[in-house]
């Protein structure tokens, strides 16, 4: 047995079966979610390339897979991360039933996890490109099933949903073939990154360096969403179910900055001062446009969309500030809970509301009181409100860019300012109370429970974050030379 | 000495000209089914450029990759409502301004060749020219539409540009083998957003 047959080919097969038998959803989340924690647990407990003895019988895990004469390999040191990539596969599984994600998220999401790690582990490591593009395919019907697929039971409102059934008319599709193109066009200049690094080997030279950092600056640009190639981020999430949106998004570029990271743990000249500069500069202009985007912003889906395109800009100015690596690991864990809880309330919104507009949702906290509470609050813990999850690693990077220079630290407070704001006038749309307003109350017992305990652990971390954060640290092992660097 | 070094007119002037030709159908064209059969001649063209990077056996994947994700658009296109280019505008301006920018992209394929060959010398300048038409009109293609069936259609002509030229710098059988499973996804996916189409009809 290797490791890739393990993590990859295993859950894409059970993707497979999962998809056959989607007929019995709540079974296919359970099973989804039990094989994704068990892989997650796996690779915690499970060394790889080293002899297991279990009694008189003795083994090994392969680290690596020969296919057509190029290999796929999960070595030891890579453990750490496939644990928390499927440890966050299970968490927004988990959570899929509840939010009526419709009945291909699971299986589909797992084929999709596989090839983003498959992208991750084939040796060269620049055809994954071509992985993430197929995983970009699979990504697709999850999204329109998601919003097109009729609705049988409502578990998050008590009221039946008149938004159930999404006419997919061709603009319906718009956000998700900009999407497509857009990952289309970024894919080869990711493989011709490669070609071009292959002379700088040979024949090294500035103008050669240019032209492989302008590839893969432009490639990770249109990978990652990177102002200005934005827009497929709010069109996805404006049309499309919330929850599903968001765990493709979370999931997506979480795997894409894990690639960026392989680029440059294998290219000493990535890492350096210039091209960090360059890093820190396009997160603080992704903050500025975010941030001041989100405060004009009517519809409660697109503001969820500026917020996951802020959480590019902090991952790029962590990883432009050298000391600041180990944030883009802790990130992880504020970035799921809080845009969790916040899709998930979105989605029973969504289920109650004519449509996510601003005029739609007047008064709502009188008729979802849990629902709108815990929104503001994710949305505060993303923009990094004190005492709320997010605090903690705002407040460290914030920190190390003012010491490197003071205006760029106050202009990294663009995203905080947006997000506040914005929550704000939320506070106040959700407490404006109508004459005729009917305040049954519209949320059940289930997602009262469940936002109100992702809300106390929030705040748990927010206020213990040398509890939580540091375990995630490790991440940072599968990238041997930039855990070697000071 | 490698086939792509040499000049090899017989194969590769033909193919340039099958691209052209098809490139210009599928840009001009209103027809779902004679789109589908100038992708089709668009591959035919493809493989004979590959072919002067790669042995035979791995220049046809490209061609076979072709042709089944060109016969998945077109059953989906037999299943697909009439009115399904409704948000297509082809008037008689439309078509000569389609026209005139093809003759665009041509003059440019012209002008960037010399560039782009310092960038890659190992590289003929047939295939080079051949890729650059084929990403020029895909990119004009994505641009032009909105509609799924014409966007898959781009973006499979784009990937085909890409294609060529990067056969002439990498031959691994495993690329090629993830590039044919791109193209089939490509293919399928077309298929999938018209068959939500005709859900739409007749729901």
């Amino acid at each position: 047995v290797s490791s890739p047959i393990i993590w990859i080919f295993f859950p894409a097969s059970m993707g497979v079966i999962l998809f056959l038998v989607r007929r019995w959803h709540r079974v296919s989340v359970l099973a989804g979610t039990s094989i994704a924690l068990s892989l997650a647990g796996l690779a915690l407990i499970l060394p790889l390339g080293r002899l297991i003895r279990l009694g008189p019988v003795g083994f090994r895990v392969l680290e690596s897979l020969d296919i057509f004469g190029r290999h796929f390999a999960l070595h030891d040191h890579d453990r750490s991360l496939i644990t928390i990539s499927f440890g966050l596969m299970a968490f927004w599984f988990a959570g899929s039933n509840l939010a009526k994600a419709g009945r291909v998220m699971v299986p589909f999401g797992l084929v999709f996890g596989a090839l983003m790690i498959a992208a991750f582990s084939v040796e060269p490591y620049l055809y994954g490109a071509i992985l993430i593009e197929i995983a970009v395919i699979v990504c697709i019907p999850i999204l329109i099933q998601s919003s097109s697929a009729p609705q049988e039971e409502n578990q998050l409102s008590s009221i039946p949903s008149d938004m159930s059934r999404r006419s997919p008319e061709p603009e319906f599709f718009r956000g998700t073939l900009r999407f497509l193109t857009l990952q289309t066009m970024g894919m080869p200049f990711l493989l011709m990154t490669g070609w071009v690094l292959t002379g700088i080997e040979t024949t090294p030279g500035d103008e050669t360096i240019a032209l492989a950092a302008s590839m893969a600056g432009l490639g990770f640009m249109l990978l990652l969403a990177v102002f200005p190639f934005h827009t497929w981020v709010l069109m996805i999430i404006e049309k499309y179910h919330p929850y599903v949106a968001t765990f493709i998004f979370v999931v997506f570029f979480w795997f894409g900055t894990m690639y960026a990271l392989r680029f440059m743990d294998q290219f000493f000249w990535l890492r350096q001062a210039e091209i960090l500069n360059y890093l820190r500069i396009a997160g603080l202009i992704i903050l500025v446009v975010t941030g001041s985007g989100v405060i004009f912003e009517r519809h409660l889906g697109r503001m969820l969309g500026y917020a996951i395109l802020m959480e590019t800009g902090y991952i790029l100015l962590a990883i432009g500030l050298n000391s600041g690596l180990e944030l883009v690991f802790q990130m992880l864990l504020p970035r799921a809970l809080s845009f969790g809880t916040w899709a998930l309330a979105l989605g029973a919104i969504r289920d109650r509301a004519s449509d996510l507009h601003m005029r739609s949702v007047r008064g709502l906290i009188f008729s979802m009181p849990v629902t709108g509470i815990t929104l503001i609050l994710a949305q505060w813990s993303i923009a990094g409100l004190p005492l709320l999850a997010a605090f903690p690693i705002r407040y460290s990077l914030w920190i190390q860019l003012a010491s490197h220079s003071v205006g760029m630290g106050w202009l990294s407070m663009a995203g905080f300012m947006g997000l506040f704001v914005t929550g704000l006038r939320l506070l106040f749309v959700f407490l404006d109370r109508e004459s005729q307003q009917d305040d049954t109350q519209e949320e059940t017992w289930q997602l009262r429970f469940l936002l109100s305990t992702a809300t106390l652990i929030m705040v748990l971390v927010g206020l213990f974050p040398q509890l939580f954060l540091p375990i995630f640290n490790h991440g940072i092992h599968a990238f041997t030379n930039l855990a070697a660097s000071p | 000495m490698p086939i792509y070094t040499i000049n090899f007119p017989e194969i590769s002037y033909p193919a340039l000209f099958l691209i052209c030709i098809a490139g210009l159908a599928i840009l001009s064209g209103r027809d779902g089914r004679w789109i589908v059969l100038a992708l089709g001649l668009q591959y035919l063209g493809v493989f004979l450029l590959v072919f002067l990077s790669w042995p035979i056996e791995l220049a046809a994947t490209k061609l076979i990759a072709g042709w089944i994700s060109a016969a998945l658009l077109g059953m989906g296109l037999r299943s697909a409502p009439l009115g399904f280019q409704r948000d297509e505008h082809f008037s008689p301006s439309s078509l000569i301004f389609r026209l005139l920018i093809t003759g665009f992209i041509l003059f440019a394929m012209y002008s960037l060749g010399a560039i782009v060959q310092i960038w890659f010398p190992s590289v003929g300048m047939e295939i080079i020219l051949g890729s650059l038409f084929l990403l020029g009109s895909g990119i004009l293609h994505l641009g032009l539409t909105t509609q799924p069936f014409r966007t898959i259609i781009g973006g499979l002509t784009f990937l085909s540009g890409f294609e060529v030229i990067y056969a002439a710098l990498e031959n691994a059988v495993l690329v090629a083998g993830l590039l044919a499973i791109l193209q089939l996804s490509l293919g399928f996916l077309g298929v999938y957003f018209m068959s939500e189409l005709v859900q739409e009809e007749s729901g």
